[in-house]
């Protein structure tokens, strides 16, 4: 029943960090969010039986796609200033 | 008047987003609502090829099912994969013009903490990545796990500032990334001149093989993480940029 | 926190007996029909944002998150079936590597998309977009 409720809350967690990361307004929040994801993800997967999979989520998800991710919004920002980056999701 | 224009227009292009905002989330629910249908519609049972997989690992030469699948049996997918993994870096070097990457942006100042966390963190993440690569053979780990901790390891030398990749020259950037596909590449040759099927490993020499496929692997895997994170194009090329800024400071 | 997870759960164990009550059986709640109902949950969010998000790393990160539906997906049936060997490895390998594609395919759009802006000064497809 305690790892129910565990696979619950994880799923829970995993559904509204994915709607937070798609519909948040700022831009470098919505990337954090998603690191968090990732990271979330990893555990879902050691959950599931599949620790190959946890150990490739956690160096990629937490790792190099949050430097991807944070190095393309830094690049945004040294080009524009934070301005556009607030005023980029007007039309979302 | 033109700026009534302009309100007009900033107006209806609200509401046309508003109204894609409403389809696109009744259709989103819509699929979600199918999706599950079908999720409890699934058929009950064993869908997969647990017992197969299962049965056969004692010829693979190696006792993790998980390798086993990714270098034995389909191996020619793990194959292919890693020419996936080589078309995004050569897409991205497309993209810079060029292997070489001596001209990515000037790293960021060097910061004694960030100094001392690569010096400790580097030589365990190197050892990390060993350490799984030889697991793969009888527990979770393997080429692709120990590729990835690599990477990140390179990602981090990047970020501190310390010279590592961009330093070797591109033909030898060239040789690590190409390396992992061109060991499958004379796995599957080799094994065709052996008279066998491609990539059909024999069972007494599979365990040495996979590994030395692996090893190339992993070096292949873990250059590309890397230079995927160097190689990210945009400020090599200032001017362009300038002129643009001004360009569209003038338009606002 | 633990209200919501309440929540979650009772939607979870309403579906699962509607389900029920079209088959035999009774229904039981187990794990991995949650992931597997989180994996469409994930899915379609990350599909809304794809549809809804004009800016182009809005786009990576929702096309990743749709990724990270299918995974789940794929990886809960396969600990659905496991047997006394342990969950399908054939899944676990699919994935294993689709991850890692995933991560060079999002490194070649972002590498695009730092192009596109490089070039218009506009971080989505659309030229004008922004203007509003």
């Amino acid at each position: 029943m305690t790892a129910l409720l565990f696979d619950v809350l994880l799923a829970l967690m995993l559904t509204v960090l994915a709607w937070r990361v798609v519909t948040t307004r700022e831009l470098l929040q919505s990337v954090v969010l998603f690191i968090a994801y990732g990271l979330l993800m990893a555990i879902a997967w050691t959950r599931l039986d599949a620790p190959d999979i946890a150990l490739a989520e956690a160096a990629i998800g937490a790792g190099l796609m949050g430097v991807l991710l944070l190095d393309t919004a830094g690049e945004l920002r040294r080009r524009h200033g934070w301005r556009s980056e607030g005023g980029d999701d007007d039309t979302a | 008047m033109t700026r009534h224009d302009a309100t007009l227009r900033r107006r209806r292009r609200r509401a046309l987003l508003r109204v894609r905002i409403v389809v696109a989330g009744a259709g989103a629910l819509a699929l979600a609502l199918l999706l599950v249908a079908a999720v409890l519609e699934l058929p009950e049972g064993p869908l997969g090829l647990a017992e197969e997989a299962a049965a056969q690992l004692a010829h693979t030469g190696v006792d993790h099912a998980v390798t086993a699948v990714l270098l034995n049996y389909r191996s020619y997918d793990t194959w292919l994969e890693v020419g996936v993994l080589l078309l995004a870096v050569m897409a991205i070097f497309a993209l810079r013009g060029g292997a070489h990457l001596e001209n990515v942006r000037p790293a960021p100042r060097r910061d004694p903490l960030l100094t001392w966390l690569t010096r400790l963190l580097i030589p365990m993440l190197t050892l990390t990545a060993g350490y799984l690569l030889w697991l793969g053979k009888f527990a979770p780990g393997g080429a692709f796990q120990a590729g990835v901790v690599l990477g990140a390891a390179g990602a981090m030398l990047r970020l501190s500032g310390t010279p590592s990749l961009d330093r070797i020259g591109d033909v030898a950037i060239r040789i690590l990334l190409a390396v992992g596909f061109l060991a499958f590449l004379v796995a599957a040759v080799a094994t065709r001149l052996a008279g066998l099927d491609m990539l059909e490993l024999p069972p007494g020499r599979a365990g040495d093989i996979i590994l030395m496929v692996e090893t190339l692997a992993t070096i292949s895997i873990a250059t590309t993480c890397a230079v995927l994170v160097m190689a990210m194009p945009g400020a090599e090329s200032p001017p362009a940029i300038a002129a643009k800024d001004v360009r569209k400071e003038a338009r606002t | 926190m633990t209200l919501l997870s309440c929540g979650y759960m009772s939607v979870c164990f309403g579906v699962a007996s509607a389900a029920g009550a079209a088959t035999p059986e009774t229904p039981v709640l187990t794990s991995h029909l949650v992931y597997m109902l989180t994996a469409c949950l994930l899915f379609c969010i990350g599909l809304f944002g794809l549809i809804t998000r004009g800016h182009l790393m809005r786009n990576v990160m929702s096309l990743n998150v749709m990724g990270g539906g299918v995974f789940l997906f794929l990886v809960a049936v396969a600990r659905r079936d496991a047997g006394e060997s342990g969950p399908d490895p054939v899944p676990h390998a699919m994935t294993l590597t689709g991850i890692v594609v995933a991560l060079a395919a999002s490194a070649f759009a972002l590498a695009l998309a730092r192009r596109i802006h490089s070039i218009t000064g506009e971080m989505r497809l659309e030229p004008g977009d922004d203007n509003s």
